[in-house]
């Protein structure tokens, strides 16, 4: 059997039961059966009785009646207190891995060196695992082939360690820069956006903060439920409080079990364009652990850093996205 | 046991377990609705046990999920099939563009439209993980059956997701 085909299949089922909505009162379950058992008995009773036709009637409603759809009050409030929850189980124990996607005429960068020596027009997505102040970064060109590798160690609160390997031109370059500030902190509505820096899929730390600023501050409520990559997700958007300049639109989706995010899609105004991130949230095996580190192939040339490198910007590092409009659709 | 005494064993089953049990039953039956249906038709069996069960409860409640949809839970009412389809095929809620989503999303409704049998292997071997052994052991059927029946179903998945098979299988099966 095609392993590949098995594993796709497993996926699919596991995403599929993840979003499999749990009634509130699951353990009312086993009363109602038992109370659906009696309503059954009394009805064939009284079938066998002089009340034949009220009683079938009533058979027919005591075995038709399925369960209660109940779903939880999906209030920012409950969101925000379910988003600790969540991410203190789920997202200090799962890589997180994001694949992001533009539109054709969005440009991409890769931070933390920020030089137009790492922008990629033309690029068709990305890919970005991270976990535990690690963290690689793969951007795939429109061939769908691997063009650059990017790999960052950051454990210390001082340097972050690089290793940037160019699968086209087979070389590789391994510095290190110095840290600056990391992220933000959301204390207070004063600030009202995070700013695009706060949804790098480097940021995982710091998405109850995010996600709970974001409510709190009334810039963004909840707008109901949508299947979002298989998962009946919930929808969070943006109240027109604070707009992000030149976004349109930039809509959250979270998984109503781990409240974890599910995907993430900003449209820009003015030229449309898209940007958007997948995200999923995975085990700590040792296959998964492998891919926060770049593959530097056989034969590769290393190259010596670069000459100048900037300083670092303020946001926390990882894949971020310039919104530059390339002229003509390419 | 007492009749109270079971009681609060199977909610404590049900506060513990039943989240995975549920989630299981929905893979099952192929939809949150019929999941939740199963799961009680499964209740409804463990209820009526007139002796105590041997071994787990949830071990017993398992293996009545497992046979409720293998033999076809609901056989008679074809027309719940149907609606699977119908349903299978509407466009989803919000338009998506990313093609992994569409090959997933066709592996569930391809599962939906195998015999319960199909089903139920493929669920038990690609969702609860179970050996062939095992659910040999569990369907009351030899290992062999077991490995044909899940051929079978796979090859017919395959078949029916085929169109998507050429897309994005790669960042999918992640």
């Amino acid at each position: 059997m095609d392993t590949e085909f098995e594993n796709l299949v497993t996926v699919s089922l596991r995403r599929h039961a993840a979003a499999v909505v749990i009634p509130p009162d699951l353990t009312g379950m086993a009363d109602r059966a038992r109370k659906r058992r009696r309503q059954r008995h009394l009805a064939f009773s009284s079938v066998l009785g002089a009340g034949a036709a009220a009683g079938t009637a009533a058979a027919i409603v005591a075995m038709s009646a399925g369960p209660q759809q109940m779903l939880p009050s999906h209030t920012a409030a409950y969101v925000v207190s379910r988003t600790e929850d969540a991410l203190a189980s789920s997202a200090a124990s799962s890589i997180q891995y994001v694949r992001v996607r533009w539109s054709n005429n969005t440009s991409v960068d890769i931070q933390p060196v920020q030089s137009d020596d790492f922008v990629f027009p033309g690029l068709r997505y990305a890919t970005n695992w991270y976990y535990g102040g690690t963290w690689q970064t793969g951007v795939y060109g429109a061939d769908g082939k691997l063009a650059d590798g990017l790999e960052v160690i950051d454990r210390t609160s001082r340097t972050i360690s690089l290793a940037l390997v160019d699968y086209q031109g087979k070389t590789w370059q391994q510095f290190t820069v110095a840290a600056t500030q990391r992220g933000a902190s959301w204390q207070g509505c004063a600030r009202a956006w995070p700013g695009l820096g706060g949804f790098t899929p480097s940021a995982s730390a710091s998405w109850a903060e995010q996600v709970r600023h974001l409510l709190d501050c009334g810039l963004y409520a909840v707008a109901g439920r949508q299947i979002v990559d298989g998962v009946n997700a919930i929808e969070l958007v943006p109240t027109g409080a604070d707009r992000m300049p030149g976004v349109l639109r930039a809509t959250i989706w979270v998984n109503p079990s781990t409240y974890l995010p599910v995907r993430i899609l900003i449209v820009t105004s003015g030229p449309r364009t898209w940007l958007q991130y997948d995200f999923r949230w995975l085990p700590l095996s040792p296959a998964n652990l492998a891919k926060l580190h770049v593959q530097i192939p056989a034969g590769f040339r290393q190259e010596g850093p670069p000459q100048v490198i900037p300083p670092p910007p303020a946001r926390a590092p990882g894949l971020h996205h310039t919104i530059a409009t390339v002229p003509g659709p390419r | 046991m007492s009749q109270s005494g079971a009681s609060d064993q199977l909610r404590r089953l049900l506060a513990n377990r039943g989240p995975e049990l549920l989630r299981t039953a929905v893979l099952l039956a192929g939809s949150q609705q019929d999941g939740e249906d199963l799961l009680q038709a499964a209740l409804e069996r463990l209820v009526r046990q007139r002796r105590p069960v041997d071994g787990s409860p949830e071990a017993y409640l398992r293996r009545t999920l497992y046979n409720l949809a293998a033999d076809g839970w609901r056989r008679s009412a074809a027309w719940q099939r149907k609606l699977a389809l119908v349903r299978a095929s509407q466009p989803a809620e919000t338009p998506d563009i990313t093609a992994a989503v569409d090959l997933r999303d066709a592996l569930i409704g391809s599962l939906r439209q195998l015999p319960a049998r199909q089903r139920a292997v493929i669920v038990l071997r690609y969702w609860e993980q179970l050996t062939e052994a095992e659910i040999a052991q569990a369907l009351g059927c030899s290992e062999g059956t077991v490995k044909t029946t899940a051929s079978r179903g796979m090859k017919r998945m395959r078949e029916l997701v085929g169109p998507w098979l050429t897309t994005d299988a790669d960042v999918a099966g992640r």
